[in-house]
């Protein structure tokens, strides 16, 4: 059996969440790598949060949030998107793929095309080798 | 509290996909799970026959509840939960979201099992909240602002039987309707209290007096209906944020005048200096692109626009040229030719500058800074207080019980303000039928042994609930604070707990997704 991708996505409960909704509502459904670690708002992730979720073991971390000037919580993309580079700068420091880690900004109406980038990334994801941390939880 | 969770599980024989034994499947695996207590299986979650079936059935020891379902959260409404379940400890698990394989296919139970257990892994974890529910103590709505819109607003709402206070700034007569409480020749000290029970502090005729109030409404004093049309109609005004719209439409310009605030009487500070670079910036890109052939920025202020000398230096290089007036003669637009009479405060004589488009900017006078302080955001974003249309409703600002409107908020033309102005209206006639504010139970928390005092969640909350009290401890305002998290995130001691999304919640829950595919 092939070990399947497991990608670990912390969603804003605002507009990234509404997005999903909409795509669930209009028949589609999530890719099957992703689970989803719902947030009050993407300002409330921290740094160490994408990490320890790369350490247990996920493939990879997409963090979902809303459009940066259209934020519900008006600064929380803008955050969030500053800890992500950061992620990737450590990730580079310690030969792991930066592209494993990936923030999505994303209107409550375009759910198709968070869909799409969704399985892009998980298409990114699925081409890169598999992750030193595999199987650290057990 | 037990720590156990129930599950409700709703097998909605129409918007299921699972067969019969995928079913038993999917049960059989989340009873693996030590944190669930017991497992309610109905057949039809959203009518009422399922109501009554899961009203009548018991808890089994059980303090929360997680219910899945393939219905949406909205579409399941208010569903009646068994004896002793806390209604704040109860979470959606919505399973349409997770069917991988669409209608046709069957989804896998191990991973809607999964996601039912990703959950629990959280809520184990969380600890009931309970919100206040604050009655308002004032049955009065203040519009502040002296336009037609202030009082059109003041008008609209007394007729829906509302008591509202007129406060404006000029000397005026009383008003007929005896809903409205006129104040005139009034201006604005401060804002203190909360939603429902605001203390508004004003002066009037060198008093110093008090009111109070359950809803503000900021109605745009200077909207853009002071920047007064030109009564040259071959002249165009263009507001700064659309006029990336007119360059990209292909058009050729014979002149583009960039104004710094046309009808304003106000001082010198009133364009702010995140926005003269705006201008500066708009106006060397224009002049860059080459589509008109004269770019020229006529200004009075110089006091800002001194702190940013680089931007007027290459903006000048780019050929933007400049022009200063006098505030007491104001530039106007000729009548019958596409040109502006300035008289040039260097010169001393007037000039004409031939422009076929006028740009205004988007300013916002320094609102009083109670209400800066109230309604918008720490640092160098300063003064711009913006109601943010989309997610709060037309006119609603980030506080609750604030009403912005017109170019109080944000620049706009007067066709977008007179519509905005009803909805808000109708905005406010609900906020005061609710008759309640919900302070809410799940906010933020400060540790104070941890806290060292260093401000900076002071400076990132979105909504300014965090501030220092007397003891040089971070505290926060419970009834200001939406639950964002951002100063959670922030804190370098990690003295702030957001309650029910803890560190550890979301370690257990990133953790369960691990175990899950496992």
């Amino acid at each position: 059996m092939t070990a399947k991708l497991n990608i670990v996505a912390f969603v804003c409960e605002n507009h990234a969440l509404s997005a999903l909704r909409a795509a669930s509502a209009s028949g589609e459904s999530l890719p099957e790598s992703f689970h989803l670690v719902k947030l009050p708002c993407t300002g409330r992730l921290e740094t160490t949060q994408i990490l320890d979720a790369l350490r247990a073991g996920a493939d990879g971390v997409a963090v979902i949030g809303c459009l940066e000037e259209n934020c519900y919580h008006d600064v929380g993309s803008m955050l969030a998107r500053g800890r992500v580079e950061r992620v990737k700068e450590i990730l580079k420091d310690i030969r792991i793929e930066p592209d494993r880690v990936e923030m999505f900004n994303i209107a409550s109406v375009s759910s198709s095309i968070l869909l799409l980038r969704m399985r892009k990334f998980e298409q990114k994801i699925g081409s890169l080798p598999a992750t030193p941390f595999k199987g650290a939880m057990r | 509290m037990s720590g156990k969770i129930l599950l409700i599980l709703s097998r909605c024989s129409a918007c299921s996909w699972l067969d019969k034994n995928s079913f038993k499947d999917l049960v059989s695996q989340i009873r693996l799970d030590k944190r669930i207590g017991k497992i309610i299986e109905t057949d039809k979650i959203c009518d009422s026959k399922g109501k009554k079936k899961l009203k009548s059935s018991a808890s089994g020891g059980c303090d929360r509840a997680i219910i899945a379902s393939w219905c949406s959260q909205e579409s399941l409404g208010k569903i009646p939960l068994p004896k002793g379940i806390d209604p704040s400890l109860v979470e959606f698990v919505d399973l349409s979201l997770l069917s991988p394989k669409g209608p046709k296919e069957r989804s896998s139970p191990e991973l809607l099992a999964g996601a039912v257990r990703e959950s629990a892994a959280r809520l184990a974890l969380s600890r009931p909240v309970k919100d206040r529910r604050i009655r308002y103590s004032s049955k009065f709505v203040a519009v502040i602002g002296s336009s037609d819109a202030a009082i059109r607003a003041a008008r609209a709402l007394a007729q829906h039987g509302i008591p509202t206070r007129l406060i404006i700034s000029q000397k005026a007569s009383k008003p007929k309707d005896g809903n409205i409480e006129l104040i005139d020749e009034a201006t604005i000290n401060g804002l203190t209290g909360i939603p429902g029970n605001f203390r508004l502090s004003y002066r009037r005729r060198g008093e110093e007096l008090e009111t109070d109030c359950a809803a503000i409404l900021l109605v745009g004093e200077r909207c853009m209906a002071d920047v007064r049309p030109p009564t040259n109609p071959r002249v165009r005004f263009v507001p700064l944020e659309r006029l990336e719209d007119f360059a990209t439409s292909g058009l050729r310009v014979k002149g583009i005048a960039f104004l710094d605030d046309l009808g304003s009487l106000a001082s010198v500070s009133d364009v702010s200096v995140p926005l003269w670079h705006l201008l500066l910036e708009s106006a060397k890109s224009t002049a860059v692109a080459g589509y008109a052939e004269n770019v020229t920025v006529i200004a009075r202020d110089v006091k800002a626009a001194g702190l940013l000398e680089l931007s007027w230096k290459e903006a000048a290089e780019a050929g933007v040229k400049f022009v200063r007036y006098d505030d007491k003669t104001r530039p106007r637009i000729d009548k019958s030719e596409p040109i502006i009479l300035v008289k040039d405060l260097v010169l001393g004589e007037t000039i004409g500058i031939p422009a076929d488009v006028v740009v205004a900017p988007v300013t916002t006078r320094p609102w009083e800074p109670a209400f800066v302080e109230r309604l918008f955001v720490p640092g160098d974003w300063d003064l711009r207080v913006r109601s943010r249309g989309p997610q709060r409703g037309l006119g609603q600002s980030p506080c609750d019980g604030v009403f912005v409107v017109g170019y109080a908020g944000f620049a706009k033309l007067t066709d977008q303000s007179y519509p905005e102005l009803g909805a808000t209206v109708s905005e406010i006639v609900a906020f005061m039928r609710r008759g309640y504010h919900i302070a809410r139970g799940a906010i933020a928390e400060i540790d104070e042994d941890k806290c060292s005092a260093c401000n900076t969640c002071v400076r990132t909350c979105p909504y300014r609930a965090a501030r220092m009290n007397d003891n040089w401890k971070a505290e926060i305002v419970a009834e200001k604070c939406a639950g964002c998290g951002s100063c959670v995130a922030v804190c370098p001691s990690r003295a702030i707990e957001l309650k029910n999304c803890t560190r550890e919640q979301i370690e257990s829950q990133v953790i369960a997704t691990q175990e899950a595919i496992s």
